[in-house]
């Protein structure tokens, strides 16, 4: 444990410095120091006496300092004074400087004087408040030599202005007459001018800002050869610092024709990327003008300030081109997914919601392909135009890459208005464009996505446009879908079928089902239609509607249509080989992605050949939709079917392309009438219509979905040849159907009993 | 000097029947009004002012007012000071927006309107809400200096309230500092006791600001502090507990005359193992840690009685007022606290007085701000 007395003196004498130091102007620190000397010393009274007398007290009513009795007192070494309240008092003198012109002072009532330890330190803290008042009183001379160097501050002033502009991306002119106008202010001197090499020349300079320059004459200026321009031709050459006086000068770069009148002139080099690309002069025509260090080092700050501003202009726009899409100028797809994070982040804050608009081309492909790439191109920027046009300033669209473009709407308080931009971005680009003289039409589909506040990032949000405007598309093109977590939850749903179909015939899950065809007349079997089915292990037994889109979509259909086609025609071999009765016809079902392969006549050549069935047994039902394509390739496709003397329906005729045309130049040889006709076939006329026109083309005519004797009836008395349906049979599985096909004697009548 | 007082639950009512009591005395110059903190201040006007009339009027709330019946929480005490010997002058201002000292030096200033008078004192009522206390004294001494001794205390609300207020004429002020200047022919005796003693050996203050303790003997000044009482642990961790122990163990800070007393109860600064005290505790001075009992500040109220009767060197005590601090009742508990005010009521002495946030009082140097003491005006 120390000693007590002995840090009590010292601490306090710490304690005093710390408030001393505290404040910063000598009256207060006069006040604080008797205040504080008093409090530690527990005196009533504390003095500061200077050579003109008191300079502070504490202890005596205000206005009521007995100055001459303490000078009096401090003079003549007097150890006691009365003071007015506290009586007679015991009195500490401290001096305060070397030559003793003030002192710190304080009295005390009481019985005991002041010991030894207080007088010591009374005097430290007189010695501290000298100390004190001495660096105040050189602060402010200190203040007053700032003052000179105000030239200074106004340096950086205009520093932090140029900096400032360059910060916020002021434009490049803006940033470069700012800083010839700084030096101008600075410098004060007649003209500053900023040289930059011509980019189409290099030996010749581009006179880009100027400051105090006449207008004629800068005009005149506006490109002059660099090996003209003396002092800035040396500044670039040498690459530093140039300084002329008037001995020195022969031809300023900006006083070619003003060489008499100026007095002095000075330029430095500035630089791109450490590459001298210009410089900046500054030329006086005052009397007796030079420039000294200052002067020079002023000038050399400002040529680094272009310098920069330079340098940060390129860096911005190459930065601007990584970021922005080439061909149309719209934002990248990094530039993009960067502006939608901050949007979000910001909507996060504002409590607002961002969407994002995911367009895409319907029929791009078709404009490339038919009118070239450089067409193709034009109808992107064209697009990219339109899309613009249809949101704000604040909105940000982008390329995405190919025909997918996208756009962030920021500050949305609902979905509405994103729906309103879909529509209108669908509108403008539904206008035709005009392309080398040709119009070219083309549809968006859009996906539209809502930020929902602090729970979602940029890439999912845009991930989730991207599975609304592929519902677009699969609902019919040039339309918008919103984004609902429904769409995720089937697309995931379809994913994993998609997998699951890809595995269905390796691991056997697909059957085919039969349903029985009837001649009408005789209501005997004739044939039958073979139907896949996919027994999924968890699903259980999907229906085609629900499996044959998606097979359609990812060109599984093809190995699937073949393997039906391939296991119908074996089974239906067989059965015929078993058969008393005539023979059966098979009908199974192509679609058009099988109609479009090339080799579709040798694979039905090929099957019938390994499978025994005779072909003019097989019947190939297309679709109406086939017939769109109606390319010649198509029609020699199924010419070469023909010739293997299989024959061809129409599957669900009525419903879909509704050109007779067809029918004509086509090899058909069947037409399928829709269950939609014949369930009408009583009381409406369209079926009956169906089978004469049939028949006056020459074609079987096979009526679907069957499912009562009424309809048979009129289907029957209509002349229509063949039938199917509920009313006969439900398609069934091979084992179930075997005996129908088999017994000479079963007939439906005897099915229902 | 005469006192009138009420317990009567409208404070109006009381306020009305205290002063008109009061209002007995010769040639009333000033009112003072001493009003449980449980009043609405505008009633106690509306009781006061009309009584009143131009007599300057003063007073403040606070937790329990002394009157010669005991304590109160309700109702109101008036003291009336008069006569032909006894001249008054009063003054309000607002300590808020960092003013204290300038607030201080303002009310100070009405010293000089009694100036002519033999024995003058200051009597002032501060908000025990303001922290900077000692800055409203340093403004107040700058005016009067030694001169003239220093009386009063600060407002107090109820206890675990949160509301004080001050009284100056018809106003009702919070944030203020009030003074009443007092010159009498007659002798005033100020004392100021508080009854606990040092023990122990002194710690220095190595490291503080302002009331702010961090270190004593160069270690954690809450730790230390409560290591050297032998504090149960809890005290250490509960800032409750830390409270209710500290309140009765205030430290001394030396002084030539004996110890100052600094309440560190707050809990303010528990967290960083700070001590706080609302008044300065020196870096580079000595503590002590101070031990009191329900004796030893029971005698301390009876001999501060005693030495502002004695102040006035021979003449009787026409009547007294006393400021008592709001925590040494929790060293006394109820039934001390009882025993205390019957040790300040003089039999045939009129006295009425309130507890206070801190004491003021000074007759020697120039610290006048006090805690944990008691704190006495006597008029001659």
């Amino acid at each position: 444990m120390r000693t007590p007395e002995a840090p009590r003196s010292t601490q306090r004498l710490g304690e005093f410095l710390v408030f001393l130091s505290s404040v910063s102007d000598e009256a207060t620190v006069v006040r604080v120091a008797v205040e504080r000397a008093a409090i530690a010393l527990e005196a009533e009274v504390a003095v500061v006496l200077g050579p003109e007398g008191v300079v502070g007290a504490v202890g005596f009513a205000a206005g009521a300092v007995p100055a001459a009795v303490l000078v009096e007192a401090v003079l003549n070494h007097r150890f006691r004074i009365r003071v007015p309240g506290a009586g007679l008092c015991h009195l500490a003198v401290a001096p305060m400087n070397r030559r003793n012109q003030g002192y710190l002072l304080v009295a005390r009532s009481g019985v005991d004087g002041f010991a030894a330890d207080e007088v010591g330190l009374l005097r430290g803290m007189a010695r501290a408040l000298e100390l004190t008042l001495e660096t105040i009183r050189t602060l402010a001379a200190e203040r007053r030599l700032m003052a000179s160097l105000r030239q200074r501050q106004l340096l950086l002033e205009q520093i932090s202005n140029i900096q400032r502009a360059i910060t916020r991306r002021a434009p490049h002119q803006e940033v470069l007459d700012l800083i010839t106008l700084g030096a101008h202010h600075l410098l004060g001197d007649d003209v500053v001018a900023l040289w930059m090499c011509d980019p189409d020349d290099a030996d010749m300079l581009l006179l880009v800002s100027t400051r105090g320059l006449e207008t004629d004459v800068a005009r005149r200026l506006w490109r002059v050869p660099l090996t003209e321009a003396s002092v800035p031709g040396r500044a670039m050459l040498t690459d530093g610092l140039v300084v002329a006086s008037p001995s020195g000068l022969t031809r300023a770069g900006i006083a070619t024709d003003d060489a008499d009148r100026i007095v002095a002139a000075m330029a430095a080099p500035v630089h791109e990327t450490g590459v001298v690309v210009g410089c900046l002069e500054v030329t006086s025509r005052r009397r007796s003008r030079s420039y000294n260090a200052g002067d020079q080092e002023i000038l050399r700050v400002f040529s680094e300030q272009v310098s920069l501003a330079v340098t940060d202009a390129r860096t911005h726009e190459a930065m601007r081109r990584a970021f922005h899409d080439p061909l149309t100028g719209l934002a990248s797809r990094t530039l993009f997914t960067d502006k939608l994070d901050h949007a979000l982040a910001a909507a996060a804050r504002d409590g607002t919601q961002v969407a994002v608009l995911f367009v895409d081309l319907d029929s791009f492909k078709i404009v490339n392909d038919s009118l070239g790439h450089a067409a193709g191109d034009a109808l992107l920027i064209g697009v990219a135009e339109r899309v613009r046009s249809c949101i704000r300033d604040c909105d940000v669209a982008a390329r995405l890459g190919g025909d997918e473009f996208a756009v962030v709407l920021v500050d949305l308080t609902d979905e509405r208005p994103a729906a309103r931009v879909a529509e209108r971005v669908i509108e403008a680009i539904r206008a035709p464009f005009l392309i080398d003289g040709k119009e070219a039409f083309v549809d968006v589909s859009v996906g539209v996505a809502i930020g929902v506040s602090g729970t979602m990032c940029g890439q999912s949000l845009l991930g989730n446009a991207d599975l609304a405007m592929y519902q677009a598309k699969r609902n019919g093109k040039g339309r918008y879908e919103i984004f609902h977590p429904e769409l995720r939850t089937a697309f995931t749903s379809r994913l994993d079928l998609e997998a699951d179909l890809r595995h269905a015939i390796e691991r056997d899950q697909l059957v085919l089902h039969y349903q029985p065809i009837f001649d009408l007349a005789s209501v005997e079997v004739v044939g039958v239609e073979a139907l896949l089915r996919w027994q999924h292990p968890r699903r259980g037994l999907i229906p085609p509607r629900e499996f044959i889109p998606l097979a359609e979509e990812t060109r599984l259909i093809i190995p699937l249509e073949v393997w039906a086609l391939t296991n119908a025609c074996f089974q239906v071999s067989r059965w015929n080989r078993q058969r008393t009765a005539g023979p059966l016809t098979l009908n199974v079902n192509l679609s058009v992605r099988q109609v479009q392969r090339s080799d579709l006549a040798e694979l039905v050549a090929r099957t019938l050949a390994e499978t025994g069935l005779a072909s003019e047994r097989l019947v190939l039902e297309i679709t109406e939709s086939l017939f769109l394509q109606g390319t010649d390739a198509i029609l020699e496709r199924l010419r070469q079917l023909e010739r293997l003397r299989v024959r061809l329906a129409v599957d669900d005729f009525g419903t879909g392309y509704s050109s007779l045309a067809y029918l004509a130049r086509l090899p058909i040889h069947m037409i399928k009438i829709d269950k939609s006709f014949v369930d009408d076939i009583v009381t409406g006329p369209l079926a009956r219509a169906i089978v004469q026109l049939g028949r006056t083309l020459g074609l079987t005519t096979l009526a679907e979905g069957i499912e009562a004797s009424d309809q048979l009836d009129a289907l029957r008395e209509a002349g229509c040849q063949l039938g199917q349906g509920f009313y006969f049979a439900k398609p069934l599985a091979a084992a179930e159907i075997e005996p129908m096909l088999l017994n000479p004697c079963w007939s439906p009548a005897s099915a229902q009993r | 000097m005469a006192i009138g007082w009420s317990t009567d639950i409208d404070p109006e009512r009381a306020a009305r029947q205290a002063l008109r009591e009061a209002l007995g005395g010769e040639d009333p110059k000033l009112i003072v009004a001493f009003c449980a903190a449980t009043c609405e201040p505008q009633a106690v006007i509306a009781g006061l002012s009309p009584e009143a009339g131009s007599i300057p009027l003063i007073g403040c709330s606070t937790d329990s007012v002394i009157t010669p019946d005991g304590l109160t929480t309700q109702g109101v005490a008036v003291v009336t000071l008069g006569g032909g010997g006894l001249s008054v002058a009063t003054s309000a201002d607002l300590v808020s927006g960092g003013r204290a000292r300038e607030a201080g030096a303002a009310v100070a200033d009405c010293v000089a309107e009694v100036r002519n008078r033999r024995y003058r004192t200051l009597l002032l009522l501060t908000d025990g809400f303001v922290s900077e206390q000692e800055l409203i004294l340093s403004g107040v001494y700058g005016v009067v200096g030694a001169s003239i001794p220093l009386i009063g205390g600060s407002a107090s609300p109820t206890r675990g309230g949160d509301r004080t207020f001050q009284i100056h004429g018809g106003e009702s002020m919070t944030q203020a500092v009030i003074g009443a200047a007092i010159g009498s022919d007659a002798p005033l005796g100020i004392s100021l006791r508080h009854g606990w003693r040092r023990f122990g050996e002194p710690m220095v203050v190595t490291h503080s600001d302002n009331g702010l303790v961090k270190t004593l003997n160069d270690q954690p000044a809450l730790s230390t502090y409560l290591h050297r009482l032998g504090a149960p642990p809890e005290a250490y961790e509960d800032p409750v507990v830390f409270q209710a122990f500290a309140r009765t163990r205030p430290i001394g800070v030396s002084r030539r005359i004996g110890e100052d007393l600094r309440d560190v109860s707050s809990s303010d600064y528990f967290e960083e193992g700070w001590l706080y005290s609302s008044a300065e505790i020196p870096e580079g001075g000595l503590v002590w840690l101070m031990a009191g009992d329900t004796q030893s500040v029971l005698d301390a109220a009876g001999a501060a009685v005693d030495a502002a009767a004695d102040a006035l060197g021979g003449s009787a005590p026409l009547g007294m007022l006393a400021f008592d601090c709001v925590s040494r009742s929790a060293i006394l508990g109820q039934d001390g606290t009882r025993r205390e005010v019957a040790n300040i009521v003089e039999p045939g002495v009129p006295i009425v007085g309130m507890y206070t946030w801190g004491e003021i009082a000074r007759t020697q140097g120039i610290n006048a701000y006090h805690n944990l003491t008691l704190a006495i005006l006597a008029l001659g």
